[in-house]
């Protein structure tokens, strides 16, 4: 293997915001490598994210779904084999696993090494069979029940007692505290996975993980412990750091040994608040998401896996390094149609090799200070953090202030891309965000400030008064627009609802279960209920109905909106108002990629110019100025776009418009400072994609942020 | 003047290791046991478990208890011992590290070493010979 260049084949490049394990491991084998390393991505469509990510992979290969056989696969993997010269695959989805063990023969003789457990060791590792594993070989682990008939779940969830986990068979996870809400989640994830659900017993406690390498033998190659720092809504652990506790790694390694593997593992584990005690809650039969820390921890598994497949005398990693700990952000980057058209027909393209050139910080002496909210993509990719790409190389900007809520916004932590971090305190209402805001003109010197978050607006949009008087250019719609363009009021029937190039779909404001059933008897199914401020859900039957209502109630929102469901592909337009309420930049993306909470991953530019035009005639009518983004769905059959929202800052997305020479937070900036606005004139665009990205941090800006509050970014480059 | 050692758990801003206590594993102990240079006087020993890391920024540094990860900013006075204990030390030789270091008074640094010092054992960041 010495004498030339190995190619290791991998799946997983998917994912979105709950990014497959596949770029994580490319890039710790990029990083890692000891000389040069060739990395094929395997992906079933063009649209897996991580795939396209600059800098990760060399190529990308179209395979076929697992569901259309074994001989089918196997045919395309020998063929990519030949084409590329694959020495090794690892497969990096749960389910891919068992398959690949069952071909592995036949892919030995194509020359693909794997190394895989047995059928065996797998199936004692499935999430319902995890239980009597445990049990056997007296392994701590929460008490478990499988319900295969999904109307068994409220009397079994009554006996086991509150709260407790509803789990899908394959993945997925929600804590519920009583029997309707086991019910409901318990449907979804039986329709999603099948096989019913598992009942699982909570436990209180600090979630760890361990990844680990088995060679052959069974014995362990390599092991990073982790704890999970900050957990997201989804239970994604998106800030975390290595741990070296015996403990943990004593009881690791027996349940290795016990499981006999061979190949990578990822064991999830929660140290009980009460007993202290390391208790088994998950098995995974692949790499974890965030296997890239192993590298930087100095124990690069990744590396450890492809020199157990394909050198001799592979050695033990040894111990990484305690506190080396990540945050995943994001990565955004545009894509040649012509590369995507490439793939979706002749099954491959060279991926691009480069890795993205990390914005360049000018040090100006002259130039505006810049402060942006919303700088993090934790739970949401917050639009903050395209508006500081869009503005990080102008010369009209000199620095740029991120302004975050809490240690863990994400982009907090990219010394490229802001000179100063200032965290606002937590649970701040909108009012008093105004006033923590007005105070960093004094700490930070603000010279504009574009605030990104939809909550803030209100309380900022109130005070521009005082924000004028505190020296802070804002470009901000007045308190009544703000009014008059929030879902209440375009629910409420008092705009018109045809303005040519887009209509405003029926809609019911739902107060009481009477307004409920109004709006099912008069809009049907499915239908969508949305919260004021955020939050959606469609819902195909009154009981559905009753229960989105009910817990958008239950969250403290009394006002709901009930809307007519349009089906069609979604379009949006991110713009930007001046004082006189004239739309002076647009730029209207059809989004081609959306994660499960709605949000663009991936979009192309369209022109619209009807759209774009019918849009200016509603924001000069409700005397808007500021940034703005209106959400748009295409009927599918009558090709008329319905308005479904606007938002009343930037979209996240915004990074694209700026690529693609619109860079509206340029123009907004300017707009609010009184400087010559910039010339916008549109490129040739590429796909906007955006895939999730680990990031090293330091122990020391970690906690200076959590400490201080701030971190000047001299400090943070000198650590 | 009173020498204040404080160890900051910035996950909340305490500054009292008593939660950080709380939510530590049991731990493996080391066994042998440190003699003083000054007879039967106790001596401490920070644990394996702990790392310090210096901080450019205030000439102090992180505290990182390496078996769950928490990282606790300390003070100057707090740092200059850890330190000390790094090595292994007595009460006597804290006082010294401090004293040489802040203009204190070596009893009242003495009272607070030792409240620091139980703190410590409190959290399992150190041993005791």
């Amino acid at each position: 293997m010495k004498d030339r260049i190995p190619t290791i084949a991998l799946t997983g490049l998917g994912g979105l915001d709950n990014p497959e394990p596949g770029t994580s491991v490319a890039r710790a084998l990029k990083k890692g490598w000891s000389g040069d390393i060739r990395i094929e991505g395997l992906t079933y469509s063009a649209w897996e994210t991580g795939a396209w990510s600059p800098g990760v992979l060399d190529g990308i290969n179209l395979v076929p779904p697992l569901t259309s056989g074994r001989e089918k696969v196997l045919e395309r993997l020998i063929e990519i084999a030949k084409d590329r010269a694959i020495d090794a695959l690892i497969p990096c989805l749960d389910l891919e696993v068992p398959f690949y063990k069952r071909i592995a023969g036949k892919l030995r003789e194509a020359g693909i090494e794997t190394l895989l457990p047995s059928t065996e060791s797998l199936d004692a590792v499935t999430k319902p069979s995890l239980a009597a594993f445990c049990h056997r070989h007296d392994i701590a682990a929460p008490k478990t029940l499988q319900v295969r008939d999904i109307n068994d779940v409220p009397v079994q969830a009554d006996q086991f007692g509150y709260p407790l986990l509803v789990k899908g068979t394959v993945a997925d996870a929600h804590k519920v505290s009583d029997a309707k809400q086991a019910s409901a989640h318990a449907k979804r994830l039986d329709k999603k996975w099948g096989n019913g659900v598992l009942l699982q017993q909570y436990i209180q406690g600090e979630e760890y993980c361990v990844a680990m390498v088995a060679r052959t033998d069974g014995s362990c190659l390599g092991m990073v412990p982790m704890r999970k720092l900050g957990i997201n809504a989804r239970g994604k652990a998106v800030v975390g750091a290595v741990v070296n506790d015996p403990a943990l790694e004593e009881e690791a390694t027996r349940i290795l040994a016990l499981l006999d593997w061979c190949g990578p593992l990822e064991l999830e584990f929660i140290k009980s608040a009460s007993s202290g005690r390391f208790f088994l809650v998950e098995v995974n039969c692949r790499f974890p998401s965030w296997i890239l820390l192993s590298h930087w921890a100095g124990c690069n598994l990744p590396v450890a896996l492809v020199e157990g497949m394909l050198c001799d005398g592979e050695q033990w990693r040894g111990i990484p390094k305690a506190g080396t700990a990540y945050v995943r952000d994001v990565a955004e980057f545009g894509v040649p149609l012509t590369k995507l058209d490439h793939l979706q027909r002749l099954r491959f393209q060279r991926a691009e090799a480069s890795p993205v050139k990390p914005a360049q910080k000018i040090k100006r002496n002259a130039g505006l200070s810049v402060g942006i909210t919303g700088v993090s993509a934790f739970n949401v990719v917050q639009p903050g953090i395209g508006v500081a790409h869009s503005l990080r190389e102008c010369t009209e900007v000199a620095r740029l202030v991120g302004i975050g809520y809490g240690a863990y916004d994400t982009a907090a932590f990219r010394s490229e891309l802001f000179d100063e971090i200032h965290m606002l305190p937590d649970a701040v209402d909108a009012s008093s965000v105004a006033d923590e805001l007005r105070k960093l003109k004094i700490q930070a010197g603000l010279d504009v400030l574009l605030p990104s978050l939809d909550f803030e607006i209100p309380g900022v949009a109130e005070s521009a008064d005082t924000f004028k008087k505190a020296g802070i250019e804002l470009l901000m719609p007045t308190a009544a627009s703000v009014r008059r363009c929030g879902k209440k009021y375009l629910a409420s029937g008092e705009l018109k609802a045809d303005w040519e190039g887009f209509r405003i779909p029926e809609s019911h404001l739902i107060v009481s279960r009477s307004d409920l059933d109004q709006a099912i008897k008069e809009l049907g199914f499915p239908m969508v209920v949305k919260g004021v401020v955020s939050g959606a859900d469609i819902v195909h039957s009154a009981d559905d109905a009753e229960a989105s209502w009910r817990a958008f109630s239950d969250s403290g929102r009394e006002v709901c909106i009930g809307q007519r469901f349009v089906r069609g592909e979604e379009f949006a337009v991110a713009g930007v108002c001046d004082r006189k309420h004239v739309l002076v930049g647009a730029f209207p993306i059809k989004k081609l990629l959306t994660c499960e909470l709605g949000n663009t991953w991936g979009a192309t530019a369209v022109e619209a110019p009807k759209l774009v035009s019918a849009m200016s005639e509603l924001l000069r009518t409700v005397k808007y100025t500021g940034p703005v983004e209106a959400e748009f769905i295409r009927d599918i059959v009558t090709e008329k776009f319905y308005l479904i929202e606007v938002n009343l800052r930037f979209p996240a997305w915004i990074r694209y418009a700026a690529q693609s020479g619109v860079n509206l937070p340029l123009l907004a900036v300017c707009l609010a400072a009184g400087l010559p606005t910039p010339e916008l004139r549109a490129n040739d665009t590429a796909v906007f994609m955006r895939h999730s990205e680990e990031i090293e941090i330091n122990p020391t800006t970690l906690a200076s942020l959590l400490t201080n509050g701030h971190l000047k970014r001299e400090l943070a480059e000198a650590l | 003047m009173r020498t204040q050692n404080t160890l900051k758990d910035p996950a909340t801003g305490r500054e009292e290791s008593g939660a950080m206590a709380a939510a530590l594993s049991r731990v493996r102990r080391n066994g042998h046991r440190l003699l003083s240079d000054d007879g039967d006087a106790p001596k401490w020993q920070l644990s394996g478990r702990i790392q310090l890391q210096p901080s450019p920024e205030d000439g102090v540094g992180l505290v990182i208890d390496t078996y769950t990860a928490r990282f606790c900013r300390c003070n100057g006075t707090a740092w200059s011992m850890l330190r000390t204990l790094a090595s292994g030390a007595n009460l006597e030789q804290l006082i010294s590290a401090v004293t040489s270091e802040y203009q204190a008074e070596p009893d009242l640094v003495r009272e607070d070493a030792l409240d620091f010092i139980a703190r410590l054992k409190r959290a399992e960041f150190v041993n005791e010979g």
